[in-house]
């Protein structure tokens, strides 16, 4: 008993141990960046840092190496995808702390953090000043995490598939494309690639047509794309996409979020001919409903008190704000200080809830998700209709996702529990900033933005913030990102370790 | 009798007129916080130049930096061909002095906060930074090189190993 439960002890660390190297590995890219445009100081900066995650790595897939073809159970598979989201933070926070652009490890593993998980709100200091490889690292750390480092790590480093399931779940995504999760993950990879090259060329000709140079314009192209897709809001400039001036890169960005914000499920029926799950799948209806009504109410709001002059500026502000929040992505086409002074509690409330509701389910945006909203909007429906029939009608309530479900409720159970499990994060988010001292309607706006991994900021998000509410939110974004259940898993196994010293001694 | 209207003309010249003309010296942090009272007045804002400079036709968006935010600055390229330095990992920006219009969300650029430059002077031309690499990063990259490259040969080796073990010679 004592030696299976070692052995699963050792299986963990070897997973979390191949997806450490996996993160090592792929710091080679800004590495390789940085050389080609003579960063040799961060160059350096990430040989010190890929090599410690190398070293991180390999040790523990060492301590576990007997255990690889091991079956690993719920709880393990769980506590392998946040022990390695945890650990990832650490040590990918390592170039960022070498750069100097920080004021802590704190704040450097903050930033990790909102990349991974999507997030994009920041703490950089200088960020108009910083170096293409670092660059390089912020924008690829949320494209690996919109995906899954984990799912990167199955994708090219898992051979076996036993546990593969479990360790893809625990990183928040439940969808089976292909036959197998290795498969599948390799599937999730190759959709984001093809958009990776379609997405970084029309933007690179949109960053021309905006006026860079085509140097440059390619590096924004390829970075903004990656936070677009991603859903994560990063941008090179700390301006983000108001920086452009331009009316066709918004509108680029915003038709590349938005996909990004869809189901991979929903991807891979378009992809193989299924066009028409775009119109009947129960999670673009959603969101077409959540749009349009808080389109109207944030509209109503912005007129209300007149904050932009016609119909193009509120196009530009209004909806491309409330639709990067909404897809839980964070692009800004304004000043974080604007919101609170100029936008007004209607239009404030609207993009609230909008980062509250999110995008679709296994996808790389956050928040609710849509088929929640779906399965919670057909619960409602099943009741009224319940309470309106006469007792002997016993009725069915479907909804369609990729096929047709019938409505049971185990479904209904696990929907509310993570909108409760939301809810709850949400509450404690807007406590902690009121008690570090921000009124409700800012500690509200932000803490939804980073619970459901949005990345908009009402100004509370700043270097000079209490550190109790850098982690707050750190705590937020993992809990947000990984759906709750397998940080819960981690915590409950770290305790469970620590019970067993404690009582050994 | 006259005196004091000639001081008091003096004074208007020297102080209120130009302020009246050409605005006052304004900090991005207060054309964000102060947006509506600021909006449609000339206003002098001084920062650095930074990322690139955006041709447009006959304008050029540049993004002025003073340290807190950046602020677009739209204005003709003729006024701003002596900007030729914008701020980056590499080099510092050209620091200049730009008067004009600002707008709180400019009907002409879609809403955008931005300041319509009518003159554009160069303070200080930019230069080149350097950052020098550190002996001991160099040595620390060195030495933890060679201890993960040690730990995944290995890895692997042992892995290969098991692999072979397990699969027979086969």
């Amino acid at each position: 008993m004592l030696r299976k439960h070692t052995e699963h002890t050792r299986a963990v660390w070897h997973y979390i141990g191949l997806v450490i190297i996996g993160m090592g590995l792929t710091q080679y890219i800004p590495l390789i960046t940085s050389l080609i445009f003579s960063e040799w100081d961060m160059a350096f900066n990430f040989l010190i840092s890929s090599s410690s995650a190398l070293l991180v790595g390999s040790v523990m897939a060492l301590v576990g190496k007997h255990t690889q073809h091991q079956r690993l159970g719920w709880n393990q598979g769980m506590v392998v995808a946040a022990g390695s989201w945890f650990l990832g933070m650490l040590l990918c926070a390592l170039p960022y702390y070498l750069s100097g652009n920080y004021l802590s490890y704190l704040d450097c593993c903050f930033d990790v953090m909102s990349g991974l998980t999507t997030t994009g709100v920041v703490l950089i200091q200088d960020l108009d000043h910083l170096s293409n490889g670092l660059n390089m690292w912020r924008h690829l750390l949320t494209f690996i995490g919109g995906q899954g480092m984990v799912v990167l790590a199955l994708s090219v480093l898992v051979k076996g598939t036993s546990g593969a399931y479990k360790m893809y779940v625990g990183e928040g995504k439940d969808e089976r494309l292909m036959p197998n999760v290795v498969s599948t993950a390799r599937y999730i990879w190759l959709i984001s690639l093809i958009y990776l090259v379609v997405g970084t060329l029309v933007l690179w000709i949109a960053g021309i047509a905006a006026g860079l140079s085509s140097q440059r314009a390619f590096l924004h192209g390829l970075w903004v794309f990656m936070a677009a897709w991603s859903t994560g809001g990063f941008a090179p400039m700390s301006q983000n996409i108001l920086y452009y001036h331009s009316a066709v890169y918004e509108i680029a960005t915003m038709v590349f979020f938005i996909i990004g914000s869809f189901n991979f499920a929903l991807h891979y029926a378009v992809l193989t001919g299924k066009r028409k799950e775009l119109v009947k799948n129960v999670e673009t209806v959603s969101f077409t409903v959540t749009v349009t009504v808080l389109t109207l109410i944030t509209a109503l709001g912005l007129m209300r008190l007149n904050v932009y002059p016609d119909i193009v500026a509120m196009f530009r502000k209004g909806f491309y704000q409330l639709i990067s929040g909404h897809t839980t992505t964070g692009f800004m086409t304004v000043y974080a200080k604007q919101f609170y002074l100029e936008w007004g509690d209607i239009a404030l409330f609207a993009v609230t809830v909008a980062m509250l509701f999110g995008g679709s389910a296994c996808s790389t945006a956050g928040g609710f998700k849509g088929l929640r909203i779906g399965i919670i909007a057909h619960t409602l429906k099943r009741e009224v209709k319940r309470m309106a029939l006469p007792d002997s009608i016993v009725s069915v309530e479907k909804y369609h996702h990729i096929r047709d479900v019938v409505l049971d409720d185990s479904q209904i159970r696990s929907a509310f529990l993570i909108v409760t499990a939301y809810v709850v994060t949400f509450t404690i988010g807007t406590l902690a900033g009121m008690l570090c001292g921000y009124p409700f309607g800012m500690a509200a706006f932000e803490s939804a933005s980073v619970t459901g991994n949005v990345g908009l900021s009402i100004g509370v998000t700043l270097p000079s913030m209490p550190a109790a509410l850098k982690v707050t939110y750190i705590m937020s974004m993992w809990l947000g990102r990984l759906e709750f259940m397998s940080v819960f898993a981690l915590v409950v196994y770290v305790a469970g370790k620590v019970k067993k010293k404690c009582t050994a001694r | 009798m006259y005196r004091p209207i000639i001081a008091a003309l003096v004074l208007f010249l020297l102080f209120a007129y130009p302020a009246a003309v050409v605005g006052e010296e304004v900090s991005s942090s207060r054309l964000i916080d102060q947006a509506k009272a600021l909006d449609k007045q000339d206003v002098i804002y001084i920062g650095e130049v930074i990322g690139d400079i955006l041709n447009a036709g006959d304008h050029v968006w540049l993004n002025v930096s003073d340290g807190s935010n950046a602020i677009g600055i739209w204005t003709q390229s003729g006024l701003a061909s002596d900007i030729q330095v914008a701020g980056r990992y590499s080099q510092q920006g050209d620091s200049i002095r730009v008067s004009g219009t600002f707008h709180r969300a400019c009907p002409e650029h879609g809403g955008d906060m931005d300041i319509h430059a009518d003159t554009v002077t160069l303070i200080t031309r930019g230069y080149p930074v350097s950052h020098d690499v550190l002996a001991w990063k160099v040595w620390l990259a060195v030495l933890m090189t060679i201890a993960a490259a040690t730990c995944i040969v290995s890895l692997l080796i042992r892995i290969t190993r098991k692999s072979s073990l397990r699969n027979g010679p086969w």
